[in-house]
């Protein structure tokens, strides 16, 4: 093993294999390029002899082959051992160096794209803070190598840390090393079908909507009788498809799933998390297998996500952020379908306790007077203004808007809380999709708290903690409370360990 | 490390309360910088107003021209107004581990960041602010989005002590720890 490892301190080329691939990624760059060209050529065969096309395809493979050859041998990588650097030099005109400090990288993923898994080999993506820096990936890896690398690239940065542990680490904690989670099919099917209600929820509302506001016409042209012929046509027209409009939204809803049920099914078939001492490993994928690490030590944040049929089937969707990555982005390790058992073990492994919460804040009435002002007065007034014979012409829709954003605002209103207790923070929120967001009071930035003038007599105000993986936000709470809990954050900031 | 360890009373212990600290203001010169921005702001503003109005003027009912007036002037108003008396607002204060900062008036806002977590300080000068002998002290930390203090209108040597005392703050808890993880 460890002459294996020392061999990366030498330029390395990738592996033999890695041609093809090459040669292979650039017949596709080559066709994504120029398929105009090619449609064109389909299009008009008879204009350009074939005894001019074969040459010229013959010509193109080979300048391809001699290019993936020539990318090849002018691909190195390798570790600089006195800068702590990682070094890559590619291209064949343009020749570029990319160096990375080894303590700056973050993640290692190592993953295999369809056409790899032919050939057995690996692509390893190189993950460093700040995401707007140029990607670093080798694409041609044989697994071994892969694999080593990866350890080597992560084990670098953590040798004091190593040492500083070999002592505390007991028999029994051995073998909790390599203890692994396996998400069943079932779950991942589960959370498929569950998934991503509210876009499928909100298509039907417009659709019902829709078909309302159509009945409606309909029972009004129905009064009377003097109408035009076009206009009866189209009313009967209606009157059969109201039916065939019901079926349309099944068939739509249903069908939303079924796509979103598939993906799902794809992108995380065969979820496998392995716990190592100091990290988590993710497996996952159908045809792309994907691997991700995530450092127990530079989780910041903690979510999870439920709804209320996910809740029924015990089924949750957990994300995992760490330093500098937004909860949008799209490495975040996430984990679907994880049953509470499996949630529990994966929270207390990184925090060694599943946070209990006896402290709770709840969000005062006034909260709902406000968001109903700003999401229907407002809207309407504004709307008023503008337009104010389509306000009166379509009073129905309107009144619809209003009742159902009131429910929203309400639901959201109940499902609002902020929980806390000595080490932890959790937000809870949302209307459909519940997400509760947990963070350690200790990996903190800073906090803030701000309360609008008219807040002072009523005493409310908000508060917003800032992490190093996003900002968390909730507003019209006891404002005392939060004085104390801003002096409780600051105080345990300050008094916590550099690690 | 025991399980679920829960001791909720510590939330009303002896824990330092920034409400017990006497803030200081920033310097009072620096209410004309905030001033003659604002008259630019708003020049600009009335500015881009006529000119829509001028090239698109479309059949506006006289309601509608006379809410974008009011809209407008009461704007602009209430920005003078809410930088003039939140002017007396602005207040930070240094502590041993941390700079505290508040402002504003319409919503008043306090934010509390530790030394520990300052991941590089700025000291700036606009061209204004050098006139008047005024540098502005900007602190940053490793959230995503803000969680940064900046504090303007404060008198160089003020600034300039700032820093010094972050700085020196921050490199011996660096020696202290042997460096940040």
């Amino acid at each position: 093993m460890e002459e294996k490892l020392n061999s990366f301190f030498q330029p390395q080329r990738q592996s033999k294999t890695g041609i093809v691939l090459l040669f292979l990624y650039n017949i596709g760059m080559v066709i994504k390029n120029m398929w105009v060209f090619i449609i064109l050529f389909f299009v008009k065969e008879e204009k350009i002899g074939s005894w001019i096309i074969i040459p010229a395809i013959i010509a193109a493979l080979l300048i391809l082959i001699v290019s993936a050859v020539l990318q090849y041998y002018h691909f190195k990588y390798y570790i600089d051992a006195e800068n702590e650097e990682f070094v890559i030099h590619e291209g064949i005109i343009n020749k570029s160096v990319t160096k990375i400090k080894i303590e700056n990288i973050q993640e290692v993923n190592i993953s295999q794209p369809f056409i790899h898994r032919f050939f057995n080999i690996c692509k390893l993506d190189i993950d460093t803070p700040g995401s707007s820096e140029k990607e670093v990936k080798i694409s041609a890896l044989s697994k071994q190598n892969a694999v080593d690398l990866k350890k080597y690239l992560l084990a670098e940065s953590k040798i004091e840390k190593t040492t500083e542990q070999f002592d505390e680490i007991s028999p029994e904690e051995n073998s909790k090393e390599r203890r692994s989670i396996k998400i069943s099919t079932g779950s991942i099917l589960k959370y498929g079908i569950t998934a991503n209600y509210i876009q499928s929820f909100f298509a039907l509302v417009s659709l019902v909507i829709y078909g309302f506001s159509e009945l409606n016409n309909l029972l009004k042209k129905a009064e009377f009788e003097t109408q035009l012929d076009y206009e009866t046509l189209e009313s009967h027209f209606l009157a059969y498809s109201i039916p065939v409009l019901l079926g349309i939204v099944l068939i739509v809803v249903i069908l939303g799933i079924l796509i979103n049920t598939i993906r799902t099914f794809i992108k995380y078939y065969n979820f496998k998390i392995t716990e190592n001492n100091k990290s988590f490993s993710f497996e996952f994928g159908l045809f792309n297998t994907k691997n991700s690490i995530v450092t127990k030590s530079k989780v910041q944040v903690i979510t999870e996500t439920q709804n209320w049929i996910q809740k029924k089937m015990k089924i949750s969707f957990m994300k995992f952020l760490q330093i500098g990555k937004n909860e949008e982005e799209k490495n975040v390790s996430a984990v679907p379908g994880v049953n509470n058992i499996e949630k529990v073990k994966l929270i207390s492994a990184i925090w060694n306790e599943d946070p209990v919460f006896t402290n709770v804040l709840k969000p005062n009435f006034r909260l709902i007077i406000v968001n109903s002002f700003q999401w229907i007065v407002l809207p309407l007034i504004l709307f008023f203004l503008i337009k104010r014979d389509l306000l009166i012409s379509y009073w129905f829709l309107v009144i619809m808007y209003c009742v159902l954003v009131e429910l929203l605002i309400l639901i959201s209103f109940r499902n609002l809380r902020l929980f806390y207790n000595e080490r932890f923070i959790r937000l809870k929120s949302g209307i459909w999709d519940i997400n509760h967001k947990t963070f350690e009071v200790e990996k903190l930035q800073t906090v803030k708290i701000s309360q609008y003038f008219w807040q002072k007599k009523t005493n409310l105000g908000s508060i917003t903690f800032y992490t190093s993986a996003g900002n968390f936000k909730i507003v019209t709470l006891d404002f005392l409370k939060l004085k104390k809990l801003l002096n409780y954050c600051i105080y345990k900031i300050e008094i916590s360990k550099n690690k | 490390m025991e399980q679920n360890f829960q001791n909720p009373q510590i939330f009303d212990l002896e824990i330092p309360d920034f409400s017990d600290l006497k803030l200081e203001a920033v310097s009072p010169k620096y209410l004309k910088v905030i001033l003659l921005n604002l008259a630019l702001f708003s020049i600009f503003l009335i500015g881009a107003v006529s000119v829509a109005f001028y090239f698109f003027y479309f059949n506006l009912t006289s309601l509608q021209i006379w809410a974008i007036i009011i809209g407008v002037f009461i704007l602009i108003i209430f920005l003078f107004l809410n930088s003039i008396i939140g002017f007396k607002l602005r207040k930070y204060a240094i502590r041993e581990k941390d700079i505290v900062y508040q402002h504003g008036w319409f919503k008043r806002t306090l934010i509390i960041v530790p030394f520990k977590r300052i991941q590089h300080i700025k000291v700036e000068q606009g061209w204004f602010s050098k006139m008047l002998n005024l540098k502005s002290v900007t602190v940053y930390t490793a959230g995503i989005n803000g969680g940064d203090i900046s504090i303007n209108g404060l008198p160089e040597d003020i600034a300039e002590g700032i820093n010094n005392l972050i700085r020196k703050s921050i490199s011996e808890e660096k020696t202290e720890n042997g460096g940040e993880a």
